[in-house]
């Protein structure tokens, strides 16, 4: 865009430039009048039209060797052919040089030479022109060719005189008359082109004034002539003019580019120092003394100090004391070392230290730029205090992971996704018997009894693929591993995955459980031992108790008929023979009697002992107590006047048990107190329960005969007696009876009494719903 | 007519003093086992004679009996509707609660233990009969 408005405005003073050199020509023509033969002028103009027009092809060369479009290249050929002959025609004019030239040459080299550059000048830019739409480099062949016309034209042009004998309508070098029409085609194809190329209009206007010059020269009459001399101020106006144009716009396109640099370094240097400043890095420039030139913001951040503070300064102060020296030394090692950048710190762990004197580790690198002479160096800093704490704690993390690993009690093996063994604690080394190092990035099957291999394989890979972080193995079966050595042992197994760097890494945490298998297997066989030696007890317990059965239903029938018989056929002597019998006699028979009914009781009480045993209970919660034991002194309580017997009953605690034989055991224990209370003129029988912990402990409390303490054990034993049966009647069977009935409630049943202080029977039954 | 159905001769002897004792003038018939007493009732081999229209008032029957059972002979008079009728009453020593429970589930009329001591044995035989043969009114039996 720069370049376009500096075209633009060129573009815009051409007229007015024009405008002048046509004027100055002009003006400058009108002298030339004054004297009719100006051979000095001459020679000056044509020197100066073959040096401006030479200089105007090295310009129009150089142009567009650089920019513009190629036709420049050809134009800048044409001029160069042209100026050539220029040239040799000036020289031509010099008088050593005409004086050392033959003579035969001498008639041709000045006049002969002159139509040279007349024609092929504007025939090389129209050619130019036309050949600049297509031809592409050809300029040596565009060049010989131009120089073999000129060859054709000086010959052409050998044996015509200058002047013509005649003039026709006042011209006098017709053969000339070419020239001003070429020039016209010029100016006519160059102004066609003056879209293309902003040098096409000032080459037009020039082609232009070379028309009026060239048709001046028509009507020269002699060579110096003030005709002749318009024609060549005509065409050094117009040439130099052109050269004016060229000279001009390289200046502007030298302008412009020095501005479009100046631009570029000023958007460079901020785009560096945006960089500079944004960077997390410190970056910090030190000239050849080591005095800070820049010191950017991530550097003021890290060193505690504003760059206006640091610039100025040397670098020292931000160098821990005991490493100046070596700092310094490095410096300028590197300096002429030469390279441009190296990392440092090289020779060990740098330290940097802040404005208040806090040491910090960093990691540096160095580089070096030549400016003006002066060597600069830049170095980069990072503060790596973060990320030495952060490998601290990934090594002591390793580290303590590492630990854990091998100290697990279970085996851990971690493979790759090619199922390689990458891991392989001390608990797998012990497992499988064999060493990490000779098992990692073998394959894991080694590992797995070869029946199993295929359907790990698959495992491992849809788990994989399914992509769940754990899971438990095994749930297809019973899982095996496979040692060393050949043995096969259970295992239980789980899996996780990880990802790890785009590779999946599977780790298996395996447990042997060979040990727990045996115990489980034992567990079994003792399990069933058990099961095998209650089912024998069970029944071994069922045939006794069917044996009882048969036992005590034998006992029942079989033991009662003789003993009926033996009463039956006693009473039956006294009835039949009463007479006949003396008193004695009638007297053992009734003791015969007495102890067959004696023994039926005993057999009956007996029975209902045993059937105690066997009879289910029929348990409830909340057992009337109160009721029964009221229920039980009904019956038991002789009716009218008689014993004196108080009865202190206490409200008593509902029990939880079979209320009949609840009321078994109260009937037992209350008759016991009535019975063994006989002697007493007063009998005090107190009933009452106490709640203890889960329990209830009911009582019963006489102020009767009582009996020794040494003897307690012996009474709650079937048919054990404690007292004699003339003094107190019994079969020895309701204590036991008792116990029996309490024990099957699971309570306890004991007695407290001393000989002649009364006893006190308590028995103990569970509260709640519950047993 | 009484039957009176008891295997063991000091008991056999016993019950009948004791129903002498307690004046009942019926005759008794007596089935020394089981499958005498079924003899009697269905009026089968030695007793082929006899008119089954012709019914026991009253069977006392003990339990345990040689060759068949007494449950077996309760389950058979109970199980026939020419005899189903005819009042049973278990007199047994045995205070086993099964042989109560099953002997009522097939239809006894009446359990009675037998007694020890005879003077007990005595007065419940001479209340049976009392019951059974005076206060009891059965269907159709002879007068």
């Amino acid at each position: 865009m720069i370049q376009a408005s500096a075209a633009d405005s060129l573009a815009s003073g051409l007229g007015r430039r024009f405008a002048v050199f046509l004027s100055l020509y002009l003006v400058l023509s009108g002298p030339l009048f004054a004297t009719n033969d100006n051979p000095n002028l001459h020679t000056m103009a044509d020197t100066a039209v073959s040096l401006t027009t030479g200089i105007l092809a090295w310009l129009l060369w150089d142009l567009s060797s650089r920019a513009g479009p190629p036709s420049m290249r050809w134009l800048a050929v044409a001029l160069a052919v042209g100026a050539f002959w220029e040239l040799i025609h000036a020289l031509a004019a010099i008088e050593p040089i005409e004086l050392a030239t033959p003579v035969a040459l001498r008639s041709m080299l000045r006049p002969s030479t002159w139509p040279i550059p007349a024609h092929i000048l504007p025939l090389g830019i129209v050619a130019a022109l036309a050949l600049s739409r297509d031809a592409k480099g050809a300029f040596k062949s565009f060049g010989a060719a131009l120089v073999l016309l000129s060859l054709g034209v000086l010959l052409l042009f050998r044996g015509v005189p200058s002047y013509a004998a005649q003039p026709w309508h006042g011209i006098t070098r017709p053969f000339l008359l070419l020239v001003p029409f070429l020039w016209m085609a010029a100016a006519v194809s160059s102004w066609r082109q003056r879209k293309a190329a902003s040098l096409m209009a000032p080459l037009s206007l020039t082609a232009a004034l070379l028309v009026i010059a060239h048709s001046a020269m028509l009507f020269s009459r002699a060579p110096h002539d003030s005709m002749a001399m318009v024609a060549h101020l005509g065409k050094a106006s117009g040439v130099l003019f052109l050269m004016s144009y060229v000279i001009q716009a390289r200046g502007a396109g030298i302008r412009e580019r020095e501005a479009a640099n100046a631009t570029a370094l000023q958007e460079s240097q901020e785009r560096l120092s945006g960089i500079v400043n944004s960077a997390m890095d410190a970056i910090i420039t030190i000239d050849s003394t080591q005095r800070i030139v820049l010191f950017n913001v991530a550097a003021e951040r890290m060193f505690g100090c504003a760059a206006a503070e640091a610039i100025g300064q040397p670098l020292d102060q931000f160098i821990p004391a005991r490493f100046r020296g070596g700092h310094s030394r490095h410096v300028e090692q590197f300096g002429a070392a030469g390279v441009t950048t190296r990392s440092m710190g090289l020779l060990g762990a740098l330290s940097g230290l802040r404005r208040d004197g806090q040491e910090f580790p960093i990691e540096a690198s160095i580089s070096q730029v030549e400016v003006a002479g002066q060597k600069l160096y830049t170095v980069i800093l990072r503060d790596v205090t973060e990320s030495k704490r952060a490998a601290a704690a990934l090594l002591e993390s390793q580290a303590r992971l590492s630990g854990i690993v091998n100290s697990a009690m279970d085996a851990i093996i971690t493979i790759g996704s090619d199922q390689r063994i990458v891991l392989f604690n001390v608990s797998a080394e012990r497992m499988f018997r064999c060493t990490a190092s000779e098992v990692i990035g073998q394959p894991l099957d080694e590992f797995i009894p070869n029946r199993f291999r295929a359907t790990h394989s698959r495992h491992v890979e849809h788990f994989g693929a399914a992509g769940v972080t754990s899971r438990s193995m095994g749930l297809l079966g019973a899982l095996s591993g496979l040692r060393r050595d050949g043995e096969e042992f259970p295992i239980e197994a789980s899996i996780s995955q990880v990802e790890v760097g785009g590779a999946k890494l599977f780790t298996v945490i395996l447990r042997d459980i060979t040990e727990r298998k045996r115990a489980e297997e034992e567990i079994q066989t003792l399990n069933a031992e058990l099961e095998q030696r209650v089912r024998q007890r069970t029944a071994e317990l069922e045939a006794a108790n069917k044996d009882l059965e048969a036992f005590s239903y034998s006992v029942s029938h079989d033991l009662r008929s003789p003993l009926r018989t033996v009463d039956g056929f006693s009473q039956a002597v006294l009835e039949d023979f009463s007479p006949h019998l003396p008193e004695e006699g009638r007297r053992q028979l009734q003791t015969i009697r007495e102890g067959a009914q004696r023994m039926g009781a005993l057999i009956d009480d007996l029975l209902a002992f045993s059937r105690l045993g066997r009879q289910s209970l029929n348990k409830r919660a909340g057992v009337d107590m109160d009721g029964l034991v009221h229920e039980v002194l009904k019956d038991l309580l002789p009716e009218g006047p008689g014993r004196k017997i108080e009865v202190h009953i206490a409200e008593l605690a509902p029990g939880n048990g079979d209320g009949a034989l609840l009321k078994q055991v109260w009937t037992n224990l209350l008759s016991n107190a009535l019975k063994y209370t006989r002697r007493r003129d007063v009998a005090v029988i107190d009933v009452g329960s106490v709640a203890e912990n889960s329990e209830t402990i009911y009582f019963v409390r006489d102020n009767g005969t009582g009996f020794d303490m040494r003897y307690a054990k012996k009474l709650f034993g079937v048919f054990h007696r404690l007292h004699r049966a003339e003094d107190f009647e019994g079969t020895g069977v309701g204590l036991a009876i008792v116990q029996r009935i309490v024990q099957r409630h699971g309570g306890r049943v004991w007695a407290e009494a001393a000989v002649d202080q009364g006893a006190t029977f308590r028995f103990t039954l569970q509260r709640g719903a519950k047993s | 007519m009484i039957l009176l159905v008891e295997d063991n001769p000091q008991d056999l002897e016993l019950t009948l003093r004791a129903l002498k004792k307690a004046n009942i003038s019926n005759r008794i018939e007596v089935a020394r086992d089981g499958a005498e007493a079924l003899d009697f009732i269905f009026c089968e081999g030695a007793h082929a004679a006899r008119r089954i229209e012709e019914r026991p008032k009253v069977i006392l029957l003990d339990l345990k009996l040689p060759k068949v059972d007494g449950l077996e002979v309760l389950q058979r008079i109970k199980g026939d509707p020419r005899t189903k009728s005819i009042p049973v009453v278990v007199l047994t020593s045995s205070k086993e609660q099964n042989d109560v429970v099953e002997s009522y589930h097939l239809g006894t009329n009446s359990y009675v233990v037998k007694p020890v001591s005879f003077d007990l044995f005595a007065v419940a035989v001479q209340q049976l009969g009392l019951y059974w043969l005076l206060l009891n009114q059965d269907p159709g039996s002879e007068t």
